[in-house]
């Protein structure tokens, strides 16, 4: 158990990393994955901890990967759209909100 | 949890790739080359998934990550990165970013240690016909609302790409 949890605390850092330090709209949305990724590894080993036969854990991580793929759908478009608006998909260059 | 030394020995290799390919896809500067080690990423979380007992989430894992989320972002990768030949920008904070990254890392493998956890219980055999069960029954409410979640966000990507006011 200990080695599921180290793993998904380093992807989790690594995650975070590229969520702070990417500039690139579709890295960003990447790096997010990741995080959401170690979350549901996270899941589905608890699951096997406490009452393994109900399997809640897996059916959270089903519920996790399905949102993540709505997450990934509406974050695209949003990229798509900001593009084609400003013809770059930096974030540091999106400056459209500022007063 | 992991009951033989092959199946640990599995289950840290595939973390090895995943963390591997997590760095590789966090810290390159060619967009593609993120995108394909994501890839390889997600493939290592789904063999890891197969070995803690959830064969049906590491399907899923593969069916809908591998093949749908990553060539989606190939499909916006081609729309978006038109003529971009260059090394992608990175912030300038990325002292930072290592910084909250090691700490947040750090914390969370310290925190792994240590714990007095319960024993790992067995899962059932059949995990798809009770996953097909459990959906329909204690965990409808669950299954209601991806529901709602997959069908507001198809509309609205669908909005916002159509985009004729944004």
């Amino acid at each position: 158990m200990t080695l599921v949890l180290v793993f998904s605390g380093l992807l989790f850092a690594i995650g975070t990393y590229g969520v702070l330090t990417r500039r690139n709209a579709i890295t960003l949305l990447i790096s997010v994955e990741i995080l959401m990724n170690a979350a549901n590894l996270n899941f589905v080993a608890f699951s096997r901890l406490w009452e393994p036969e109900l399997m809640t854990g897996q059916v959270f991580a089903l519920v996790g990967i399905s949102i993540a793929a709505c997450e990934a759908a509406v974050g695209l478009a949003l990229i798509l759209a900001i593009f084609r608006r400003f013809g770059t998909t930096d974030v540091g260059r999106i400056d459209f909100l500022r007063g | 949890m992991l009951d033989s030394d092959v199946q640990i020995a599995l289950f840290a290799a595939f973390g090895g790739i995943a963390v591997i390919a997590a760095l590789a896809a966090v810290l390159t500067r060619y967009l593609l080359r993120s995108i394909v080690a994501f890839g390889a990423f997600l493939t290592a979380i789904a063999g890891q998934f197969y070995i803690l007992a959830a064969d049906f989430v590491a399907l899923i894992q593969i069916f809908v990550y591998v093949g749908g989320v990553v060539v989606l972002i190939l499909f916006a990768l081609m729309l978006s990165a038109v003529g971009q030949k260059h090394p992608l920008a990175v912030s300038e904070h990325r002292g930072l970013g290592a910084v909250v990254a090691y700490a947040v890392g750090g914390w969370l493998v310290w925190a792994a240690f240590g714990q007095d956890l319960p024993k790992a219980g067995q899962v059932p055999g059949e995990t798809v016909a009770f996953l097909g069960r459990a959906f329909l029954d204690q965990q409808l409410v669950a299954f209601e609302v991806i529901g709602i979640i997959l069908l507001a966000a198809v509309v609205a990507a669908l909005v916002i790409v159509r985009g004729e006011r944004l």
